[in-house]
Formats: C-alpha cells, structure tokens, sequence
C-alpha cells in the first residue's frame, strides 16, 4: 500500500485527476474548494461551503484523516410556495472531502470554526513538540 | 443586434464558450467556475442565489445599468509577511469577480433587493413585465 503524503486528497483528486472522470463529474470540482497555509506550529484549511449551515458541517478524524461532510438541505417547504429554477448552478445534497492529516493527530487538537460559508481548520503539527525537544538541545551560536 | 434574453449572462457566456461552438453540451455549467449561481422563477419575482464564499459583505457590490444587473466582489490575499505561513493548497479564488445577468430595461435600482449570508449572495428581481396576454399569445393550444 502506498503510504498516503500529508494532506493528500485521497477521494477527490485521484478520481477528479483522470480527465474522463473529472468530465464526467463535472460539477463536483468545483464544491469545497480548498486553501491550505502551514504556518509555524501548524496548519490551516479553508474550505468554501457557502450557503451551508453550520449544523449541517461536521468534521471527524478517523485512521489520520479528516473528513468533512456538508449536507444542505433542499428547500421544501410548500410545493406551491418554491419556484422553478430557471439556472442551476450550484451544489445541493451531500459533500464530502477527506484529507490525510497523520496518525498523530489527535481530534481534541483540532479546532474549526465556521463563518461566512467558510470552514477553517487549525491541525497542530504533530512534529512540533519534538521540534521544541531538538531546540533544547541543538544550540548555534 | 441580438435581443438578450432574460437572465442570458452575457458575459461570461460569450467570453468562455467559443463562438463556433454554440452548442450547449449536457450538464455545461456556465463558463465561470466562480460565483455559481442558482435562478429560480417565482409568480411575481426572479430570485438569484450567487455563491461568495469567504467574501465579506461591504466588498460586494451589485448594480444595475441598461437592464444589465451586475454583481462585483473582490477578496484580497492575505499577506503572508504579517503571519508567515505557506501556502501548501490552493484552490480558492482571490481577486476580484464579476458576473453580469440581463434581467430586462423595465425593473428599477429600488425593487431589487439583496441580503448576503453565509458566503451567498441572494438577489430578488421582481417580474415587471409580466403580461398574461403575451404568454397566452406564444403558447399554442393543443386540443
């Protein structure tokens, strides 16, 4: 088995980088689009999920990875009320993206929040204790 | 000169699809990957709902001109000198995004109205032209 890289996009991109299936699928490429910084102690997502509750995203952390199901709900509330789409365009239904974070990444670090139809995710760097041991011990001067 | 249909997006329509190619394929999506927007017909308005995801509100701006309503936003890059980070994915859009819809010469600035929540934009244009006599006029009856 191939040992997945960090932040490796396991669903999306493998089936989206074969040119049939990214044709084919075509509307799914553009939902969740995603922003990744690394910063210093660790890193940041940004994935785009508007028009979506914040109820309606959750996050879970399962083997290594993170994944993040959005489910929006389509508008039924009178038959007679809802109008005819003219355009359709945008996502309804159920999204989902899972991205490999490492085995040493613990749920209770992880911390999100949602605004503005934005998810932002903030995973500590596993490494980064270790980093701190190895600052304690190597001294340049 | 061709008359534009209503909600006809002429700018992003005619800018992405190549002129000798005018016919639509099976589940094309307009052009423009950004600012995906659903259009809904009711009886007596039009309602756009335009995905801004990540946009903030004083930085859209919709107006109408010439029966052409058109929608501006821009969203700047974070710097990263201030936070020093990496940028190791991306795939958001940042800079600035127009999208441009005929919605007819008779609807005016003031019956538009727009609210923007959670990263969409929904916009309601009320039907102003809406003659009973000219549906009845084009349709055909089939007996």
């Amino acid at each position: 088995m191939l040992t997945p890289s960090l932040f490796d996009d396991h669903f999306f991109d493998n089936a989206l980088k074969m040119p049939a299936v990214s044709k084919f699928f075509h509307m799914n490429d553009r939902v969740m689009n995603t922003d990744i910084k690394e910063l210093d102690d660790h890193y940041e997502m940004a994935m785009e999920l508007p028009g979506y509750k914040k109820e309606d995203v959750k996050a879970a952390l399962e083997g290594g990875y993170l994944t993040i199901r959005a489910k929006r709900e389509e508008e039924k509330n009178d038959q007679d009320e809802n109008g005819k789409y003219l355009r359709r365009e945008r996502c309804s239904g159920m999204v989902e993206r899972s991205f490999y974070v490492g085995e040493e990444v613990k749920q209770e670090d992880i911390k999100a929040k949602f605004e503005n139809g934005i998810l932002t995710i903030r995973i500590p760097k596993a490494e980064s204790v270790e980093e701190d041991h190895a600052e304690e011990r190597i001294l340049i001067e | 000169m061709l008359v534009p249909s209503l909600f006809n997006d002429h700018f992003v329509n005619d800018f992405f699809e190549s002129a000798f190619d005018r016919t639509p394929s099976l589940f094309h999506a307009s052009g423009s990957t950004q600012m995906a927007s659903d259009i809904k017909e009711f009886k007596d308005h039009y309602e756009m709902s335009l995905e801004l995801p990540g946009f903030e509100k004083e930085n859209v701006t919709a107006s109408l001109k010439d029966g052409y309503l058109t929608i501006d936003a821009s969203r700047k890059e974070e710097s990263s000198e201030e936070n020093s980070f990496t940028l190791i994915r991306r795939e958001r859009f940042v800079g600035q995004l127009e999208r441009t819809f005929y919605v007819g010469e008779d609807v005016k600035q003031e019956d538009i109205k727009a609210k923007f929540e959670n990263g969409v934009l929904t916009v309601q244009v009320p039907k102003v032209d809406y003659n009973p006599e000219l549906e009845t006029a084009r349709s055909i009856a089939i007996e």
